[in-house]
């Protein structure tokens, strides 16, 4: 029975990593409505935000690699832009957790808004640079927009998924 | 005890750290050391993880498929009545259609012009595309081995959404023509001018390159011009929106928001040229014209008709035209 508590203790903590590649696989749809992007976009960051703040060991950096590298790849963008976003997000999370961690749900909150603002400008930056000419701002400040208005419901979510994996 | 996970060889020591964020770096580079690398690194990405990539589109084809029947069920009369006008409208069309390719034909034989350029599709399904991104593009469901290739044009069924750039084994990425980087050569038909097609992004698409003293009209029709020999000519692209000064807008045919399947076309230019002599008396298999596959059944029993009344009308027989000696 130990191999059965062993696959156990494997499915769970592989789950945030799963259901951030979900969400990934999701925002990829042909989704007929503008809107349906727009609000899938950040939910990997918010997914990757709460787990490296509040359990880290179910988030490696490594996976935050990974998920990063299948959106650049998926989406046909150059290679690295949102990994390099997704990793310093991840690195600058994780130095300081412990104080994030503390934090009541609106501090939280906007902590979260000022790393999706500056994870999205930083892509914005580097493929209008790579790109040579600035590209068009509005979709990027929309994803943003979603991203913050959607971060009390994610996290909510989330938060109820950690108790469920705490009891394990 | 400490949980694990399936990445537990992960270093969370700032040095780690760096070794993840330097990879990163390295991804950003190879954009532009080695960018064949980065293509077939998204390219094998893409093969490997397309059955996924079907499964987790499947809400959005639910949804997509929910939305149309509801709409079929509102719209229903309003639809029918639309349909019909079109299809009288299409008749018309497609007898002056007729008409005009006789002429071409023999306008092409007296020239002794022959085109043995081929024109085949691959019908394919689009499965993804890529969500919020600042690049817009769909992936699609035939690669390299079912001969898809590089700047191949992508249709749907009212005309060009966009183009081949990636190719792997068993899907592709088609850039549509939204995108900023979408360059296209296209001819106004009626100006008989030739332009370029750029995209721009969420605003509608214009006409680069065009003379300041050309009068273009809106309404005026856009097709490809087929220079460059990877596509060919006369695809539609679609019509003159606003032709202010300086900026030329166009109205595409094709709609990239709402495209489930599809083509691609394959054009292959003749891979020799015939000697004249050869050419002259060689004879070609005219190919089947494309009116006649979409030739509706109620013309194709005007013309059985017409030729059961040719052959019951006696032959009249013609006065002899020689003098008598």
């Amino acid at each position: 029975m130990e191999w059965l508590q062993k696959i156990d203790t494997a499915v769970r903590s592989s789950l945030p990593v799963a259901l951030c590649l979900v969400f990934v696989l999701l925002d990829m749809a042909p989704w007929t409505s503008p809107i349906a992007h727009a609000v899938l976009d950040p939910i990997p960051l918010i997914i990757l935000c709460y787990w490296v703040i509040h359990r880290p060991e179910f988030f490696p950096m490594s996976a935050s690699f990974g998920v990063g590298l299948l959106r650049d790849a998926l989406s046909g963008q150059f290679l690295g832009v949102i990994t390099f976003s997704y990793l310093l997000a991840d690195f600058i999370l994780r130095s300081q957790r412990t104080f994030f961690a503390n934090q009541p749900f609106l501090s939280s909150w906007m902590v979260y808004g000022l790393v999706l603002t500056g994870a999205g400008l930083l892509q914005w930056s580097l493929t209008s640079l790579m790109e040579h000419e600035f590209l068009d701002l509005v979709p990027m400040l929309l994803r943003i927009a979603f991203g913050v208005l959607l971060y009390p419901v994610i996290s909510g979510v989330l938060s109820w998924l950690q108790n469920i994996l705490s009891r394990g | 005890m400490r949980d694990r996970n399936l990445f537990s060889s992960t270093i969370t020591r700032p040095a780690g750290a760096m070794m993840w964020i330097g990879a990163a770096l390295v991804l950003l580079l190879m954009n532009f050391v080695f960018p064949k690398v980065s293509a077939s690194v998204r390219t094998t990405v893409i093969d490997l993880l397309s059955p996924l990539i079907r499964v987790a589109g499947t809400p959005a084809e639910m949804a997509q498929g929910l939305q149309g029947r509801f709409h079929d069920a509102a719209q229903l009369r309003a639809d029918n009545e639309a349909l019909r006008a079109e299809v009288a409208n299409l008749k018309t069309w497609a007898e002056a259609a007729r008409q005009l390719e006789d002429e071409n034909r023999r306008l092409k034989s007296f020239l002794r012009y022959k085109d043995e350029s081929v024109v085949s599709y691959i019908t394919t399904r689009a499965i993804a595309e890529s969500g919020g991104g600042f690049r817009n593009s769909v992936i699609v469901t035939a690669g390299s081995s079912e001969g898809v290739e590089r700047d191949m044009i992508a249709l749907d069924e009212n005309g060009v959404v966009g183009r081949v750039i990636e190719v792997g084994n068993w899907t592709a990425r088609v850039l549509l023509y939204s995108d900023l980087n979408f360059r296209l050569p296209v001819t106004v038909e009626e100006a008989n001018q030739r332009a370029i097609f750029a995209g721009q992004g969420r605003h509608d698409p214009k006409l680069m390159f065009m003379p300041q003293e050309l009068e273009v009209k809106p309404g005026m029709r856009v097709v490809t011009s087929g220079h460059g020999g990877l596509f060919p000519a006369g695809l539609p692209v679609g019509v003159v929106k606003e032709a202010s000064e300086g900026n030329i807008t166009v109205q595409t045919f094709g709609r990239v928001d709402t495209m489930e399947m599809i083509r691609l076309a394959r054009y292959q230019l003749p891979k020799e040229t015939p000697s004249p002599d050869a050419a002259s008396s060689e004879k070609t298999p005219d190919a089947e014209s494309p009116l006649q596959k979409a030739e509706p059944p109620v013309l194709k029993e005007k013309e059985k008709d017409k030729e059961k009344e040719k052959t019951d009308t006696p032959k009249k027989t013609e006065p002899s035209t020689q003098k008598a000696p």
